[in-house]
């Protein structure tokens, strides 16, 4: 009881004596934590822009124009069949007319005589399979099919969506894991100068007899709090940056920018187990060389 | 109790101590004496193991220096006192709680810590002092503080390494005094010194060092 009474005033005690080491600790656990779990949801919510953009994405495969109902309704079956198509929309000539009607304004009888358009499918893929690699596939299976007389997509769009999507997901990957690094390394030396701040006190308690035990325990906790508080302080960082970011990019892509609700969960355990492992690894390292 | 069979201690191309062979009984008084630099305060960090000898083997109770463990080193340092010129208090903390340190790792109930905290700062003169942070004291008060850690553990031995070097001769009587009054009540005391003034008339051990050499012992 006596110990843990102990272990609990050191603690404290530390915490306010070494207020500028301890502040300096708190700043690079809360930005570290605010940089890296705030590109962790960027990456997640750009993701969500591309599927807003792989969702929408279509197929057209025309008909030829003399094609029979009977092999229309085979083809429809042929085309479920494909596993990669998630939706399947028959469009027919006068439903061709009408939509050609919806999107340029004119009616084609008026232009024309005879209605050209030839009966259609559209065509909805799962978000998964829409890799360009599988959409060229399908595309040249079904236009082998018999009745279809072509079948059309944007095939440069989709490329570039797909070349975007894992540029940005690598640089900010790389980036990231640079940060990592980086702030790893401050966050160690921060703690790593507090802890040092004490030598003498750490030296003082081994002569008395003190097992490594008794003496890691206050800094493991001093860890903890700091890496509690930095934690806390990201998560509220990351919540006012997204809800800017939500007010400013609300309608684009229709991608909610709001933090998601276990952002301040993750905050406080990482910035936990930051200030933990830093602490402690400090305090090892140095009890390792002192007898 | 304490003994040092062939010990020598190398400080890389330096040597601290050369081929010394001793021991300290129970409730000896030693007095280590010699100049600067002549291995007193090796000799006594060989006792609490912060050292280990590059020849040689040290016998401390059961332990001995060639086959001694961290935690056997915690363990034997529960059971020694140490004083230091410097005082080596923890500054942020209370009297009360430097007093209390060896106790509260003892796994002491907090009755007794109390007791005996308060007991031995009674023998030290400094009760009144208890709730005062250890830095806010002067230093014969420090040392005082030092030597009722050192001891309230109740230890077979108390190692104190120039334990006056920092203070006025008033002060140093007075440590010196305690010292003694710990030796009566049956510690063993081995006291590293160059006061010479301060042991004038004592009657204890005096064991001679000079380069890392015994040159005399009134003991054998």
């Amino acid at each position: 009881m006596m110990r843990l009474r102990f272990i609990l005033k050191q603690t404290v005690v530390n915490l306010w004596t070494a207020r500028v080491p301890t502040s300096g600790a708190i700043i690079s656990i809360s930005l570290s934590l605010t940089i890296l779990l705030g590109m962790a949801e960027l990456g997640v919510k750009t993701a969500r822009s591309f599927d807003f953009f792989k969702n929408k994405f279509q197929m057209d495969v025309f008909l030829d124009p003399g094609v029979t109902r009977q092999r229309i309704l085979e083809i429809q079956d042929e085309l479920a069949s494909i596993h990669q198509i998630r939706l399947i929309h028959y469009v027919s000539k006068s439903d061709a007319a009408k939509k050609f009607e919806r999107e340029f304004g004119e009616d084609i009888f008026e232009i024309l005589e005879d209605n050209p358009l030839p009966p259609s499918f559209e065509i909805k893929f799962y978000k998964k399979m829409t890799h360009p690699g599988i959409i060229e596939s399908v595309a040249k299976r079904i236009a082998e099919l018999e009745g279809v007389d072509d079948v059309k997509y944007h095939r440069e769009v989709l490329l570039m969506i797909e070349q975007y999507f894992q540029i940005i997901m690598l640089t900010g990957g790389l980036l990231a894991l640079l940060l990592v690094i980086i702030m790893n390394t401050l966050i160690r030396n921060t703690v790593k100068l507090s802890v040092y701040a004490r030598l003498n006190q750490i030296r003082i308690l081994k002569l008395q007899g003190a097992g490594n035990f008794f003496i890691r325990m206050p800094y493991l906790l001093e860890g903890l709090i700091e890496g509690l508080a930095g934690g806390a302080i990201a998560a509220g960082l990351l919540t006012a940056i997204f809800r800017v970011i939500s007010y400013s990019a609300d309608a684009l892509f229709n991608v909610d920018y709001l933090p998601s609700q276990h952002i301040a969960y993750i905050a406080l355990f990482f910035g936990a187990l930051m200030g933990m492992s830093s602490s402690g690894n400090a305090v090892r390292r140095f009890l390792r060389h002192v007898k | 109790m304490i003994r040092l069979s062939d010990v020598s201690v190398n400080y890389g191309k330096v040597e601290g101590l050369h081929d010394i062979t001793t021991e300290f009984r129970e409730n000896q008084f030693t007095l280590l004496l010699g100049p600067t630099g002549s291995g007193k305060s090796t000799l006594l960090r060989l006792i609490y193991m912060d050292l280990l000898p590059s020849k040689g083997t040290v016998y401390v109770e059961n332990w001995s220096s060639r086959n001694i463990r961290d935690r056997h080193i915690q363990k034997l340092r529960r059971r020694i006192g140490i004083i230091f010129q410097d005082f080596r208090l923890i500054d942020n903390l209370t009297v009360f709680e430097n007093v209390a340190l060896p106790l509260i790792m003892l796994g002491k109930k907090r009755s007794e810590i109390r007791d005996r905290v308060h007991a031995i700062l009674d023998e030290v003169g400094l009760l009144h002092r208890i709730k005062h942070p250890a830095g806010h004291l002067s230093g014969g008060e420090q040392q005082r503080t030092a030597i009722a850690r050192a001891v309230v553990k109740e230890p077979f031995i108390v190692l104190a390494d120039e334990p006056t070097g920092n203070l006025d001769p008033d002060s140093a009587e007075t440590v010196f005094g305690l010292l003694q009054k710990i030796n009566k009540l049956g510690t063993a005391v081995i006291m590293a010194t160059h006061n010479y003034t301060l042991i004038e008339g004592s009657e204890h051990r005096r064991l001679h060092l000079e380069s890392g050499r015994i040159v005399s012992d009134d003991a054998t």
